[in-house]
């Protein structure tokens, strides 16, 4: 949040290429867009240094911090970019910082745009995923929650084995085979769920277990949370833009929808709601920088915050637009089922409050948090 | 938040907050979480001790006698004074009329009331507001007349808060009525005990005594009563809602208020037989009172860092007022449920202990998106002049 004078002259370089180059490659449009297209677009954005961006100097990185990271992701979401960057740009690069050398060896093809990853997370309420230990490595077996892009992705940070230190592994596996399942999401993203049936996995697929992996897999998740909060707040930025310009624009009753105070304050309450948003993405940006009960706390908040006041800004932009808005041509229906997926993945609005609530009011479920996440 | 704060930010704090629980006195603390309207002794001692520190107006510039901190650390300063339960200061002297002066006042003006405000010696109130000018303040009808040595002020002005026990007030009045409405207002100084001054209580709906309907019947206040220049009120009145856009988010009551709460959600037991704070319902409510709260901190954060670095503030200012208000009221809400039936006695019934003064500071809190121009005021200003729909 504190950033210095050259900092703010390097976020500001950053994200007004990022906006220039995202405009004029691909700026929305209804059609999707071919996942070889994404493909091409994605080293395309290698070169523009965004992959490498996060990485440390010694994995040939310029060490940015989740700020920066998290303005590249921001700007996709400007434009719905059909690809979520969050893997690439922001976890990735962060989990190579960390040592793990199996992931690091990916380094310079994650800079090039030739290694893609996809964040997997476990879905305990659909049995999850377990991990079996034998001679030759592990054996996986089980169903994802739904993973953005995994279908595309050439590795897989897979979450496994509950939240148990006994059980908890944090695995890299090379996505081939038949276990990516295509799920289209509403929103024109492609998920996908993950099926492994017993899937053996050399033992470097494991890249931590027990308390190191529920750290890392806490920080992943953060991370996620943060990247989904700092798309959508993109995407309703330019909703916003495009509905005020609607709005000047087109009249009824002989003056401007924007003249009439109904239709002021409706989009006075969704900016409220988006600057709101705003506010706590940038809390999170800075709380990513530090120690994990703050983390945990401003992700949680600010993912509630995505779910809440994001929707309810994102339906206030349709609702202002009026029935264009309805149409699959329109880009703010769009904006909204953005939201609607971002609102939904890596635990809904509703597990969210349920998590702060918890880490926020009793004593007690403070410490059962700490004694679970130790 | 400690994300937001430099490490020298974060030792700044814990110096406020051991001075601040070592100067405040534990009366003072139990009264003002009592009561809302608090009495002209209590906040003029609060007032005093902050003084002997050279706190009390502590976002005042050092030349003007203010400590010289930054945005930051006045934030810090004041969610130390919220957390501890420590009088709020009187809004008008050391918010609105010392910035007022500093900006505009001549030096005698400055000299006289200045010290004043900073150690709580006088009290000021606010006399803008006026029964047919309440949101369309630039229809104030007031007058101001010019005489041989000074003016003429007649008029009523209403909803002046404290006004009963201020000894000052800075009100606004017409000087000209041959221009448009806000180019022929000026700023004067009326001595609240000046021959044809009346004040008459409000009462109101908490069944407390705060605001007032003051009369002014041709008072006379001398050449040097007028502040600034003659029919250059209204921008003086502006310069000093841009000067201030972050306190009237009430931030730190708020957090200060949600944290009582929680605390007497812990042991107040509500239907099933459990405490509040174990009910599902009520915890999810209060997450998300929780997840508003941080998303107002972050907000004004954001103002705070920005003016801190010597930045101009983000559209982001405007919706702290509008945010920050609603919260106001959603707490206080919440209050009520956790409370319960022993919530609805009126106030002199006298509950007293834990749950006194939940119940009025629940009614009065309506205000709240009413006063410092309405919300919906706010939203309009959000949509034209930030949004820029016309």
């Amino acid at each position: 949040m504190r950033r210095s004078p050259d900092q703010r002259d390097d976020d500001h370089q950053l994200r007004e290429g990022a906006r220039r180059f995202l405009e004029a490659r691909c700026s929305w449009s209804p059609a999707r867009p071919s996942p070889a297209a994404l493909d091409a677009l994605q080293r395309e954005m290698a070169r523009l240094g965004w992959f490498a961006m996060g990485l440390p100097d010694s994995l040939g990185g310029a060490g940015a911090d989740a700020l920066q990271c998290l303005s590249v992701v921001e700007e996709a979401g400007r434009v719905l970019l059909r690809r979520s960057l969050a893997a690439d740009v922001l976890v990735a690069p962060r989990l190579m910082r960390r040592g793990l050398d199996a992931l690091a060896e990916l380094a310079p093809g994650l800079a090039a745009g030739e290694v893609r990853f996809a964040l997997v997370p476990e879905d305990p309420a659909k049995g999850g995923l377990s991990v079996a230990r034998t001679a030759a490595g592990v054996t996986l077996r089980g169903r994802s929650a739904t993973a953005l892009d995994a279908e595309t992705a050439t590795h897989w940070l897979v979450q496994a084995g509950g939240r148990s230190p006994n059980g908890a592994t944090l695995l890299c596996v090379e996505a081939v085979g038949p276990a990516a399942q295509p799920r289209r999401l509403i929103d024109g993203r492609a998920g996908a769920v993950l099926t492994f049936e017993g899937v053996d996995l050399p033992a470097g697929a494991v890249l931590a277990t027990g308390h190191d992996a529920l750290a890392l897999i806490a920080e992943i998740e953060d991370c996620a949370a943060a990247a989904l909060v700092a798309d959508a707040y993109g995407a309703l930025a330019a909703g916003l833009d495009l509905t005020v310009g609607y709005l000047n624009q087109r009249r009824q009753f002989g003056q401007t929808l924007g003249a009439f105070q109904a239709v002021q304050h409706l989009m006075a309450d969704a900016f409220c709601d988006l600057e709101t948003l705003r506010s706590l993405m940038l809390w999170t940006a800075a709380a990513l920088e530090g120690e994990p009960a703050e983390r945990r706390r401003a992700a949680t908040t600010a993912k509630v915050a995505l779910g809440r006041e994001g929707l309810a800004a994102a339906s206030r932009l349709i609702q202002a637009s009026g029935g264009i808005a309805m149409t699959e041509d329109y880009r703010v229906g769009h904006v909204y089922k953005r939201l609607q997926v971002a609102a939904g993945l890596h635990g809904g609005t509703e597990a969210q409050l349920r998590q702060l609530a918890t880490d926020t009011l009793s004593p007690k479920g403070r410490q059962d948090d700490e004694a679970s996440a130790a | 938040m400690d994300a937001f704060f430099t490490d020298d930010e974060r030792a700044f704090r814990a110096e406020i907050r051991s001075a601040i629980r070592a100067m405040l006195p534990p009366d003072l603390a139990r009264r003002t979480r009592e009561g809302i309207h608090l009495s002209r002794a209590d906040m003029a001692r609060w007032n005093g001790l902050l003084d002997a520190r050279g706190w009390a107006a502590h976002h005042w510039p050092e030349a003007a006698g203010g400590p010289g901190w930054t945005p930051i650390q006045r934030f810090i300063f004041e969610a130390e004074c919220a957390a501890a339960d420590a009088p709020p200061l009187s809004v008008f002297g050391i918010y609105l009329v010392g910035p007022t002066l500093q900006a505009f006042g001549s030096p005698a003006q400055k000299e006289r009331y200045l010290p004043a405000i900073r150690s709580g010696a006088e009290f000021w109130c606010q006399g803008y507001s006026e029964p047919e000018a309440g949101s369309d303040l630039a229809s104030v009808r007031t007058t101001a007349r010019r005489v041989e040595g000074g003016w003429i002020i007649a008029g009523q002005k209403a909803w002046t808060t404290e006004g009963h026990f201020a000894d000052l007030m800075i009100c606004l009045a017409r000087t000209n009525r041959e221009v448009r409405p806000q180019a022929g207002l000026s700023l004067f100084i009326v001595d609240m005990r000046a021959p044809g001054v009346t004040i008459d209580p409000v009462i109101t709906i908490d069944g407390g005594h705060s605001v007032n309907s003051v009369f002014l019947d041709d008072v006379r206040v001398p050449d040097d009563a007028l502040i600034g220049a003659v029919d250059q009120g209204w921008g003086y009145a502006k310069f000093l809602l841009n000067h201030e856009r972050t306190n009237n988010a009430q931030v730190h009551r708020s957090r200060r208020e949600f944290e009582r709460l929680k605390q007497l959600a812990a042991c107040r037991r509500v239907a099933g037989g459990g405490p509040a704070l174990d009910d599902p319902a009520f915890r999810r409510r209060f997450a998300i009172l929780e997840a508003g709260l941080a998303g107002l901190e972050a907000t004004v954060l954001r103002v705070l860092v920005d003016q801190t670095e010597g930045r101009e503030p983000g559209p982001e200012a405007s919706i702290v007022k509008v945010i920050g208000s609603r919260l106001q009221q959603a707490i206080s809400e919440l209050a009520m449920e956790v409370i319960g039936e022993d919530a609805l006695a009126s106030p002199e019934a006298g509950e007293a202990g834990e749950v006194a003064g939940w119940t009025e500071r629940h009614l009065f809190r309506r205000v709240v998106t009413i006063y410092a121009g309405s919300n919906e005021i706010q939203k309009t200003i959000i949509a034209r002049s930030t949004l820029g729909l016309r």
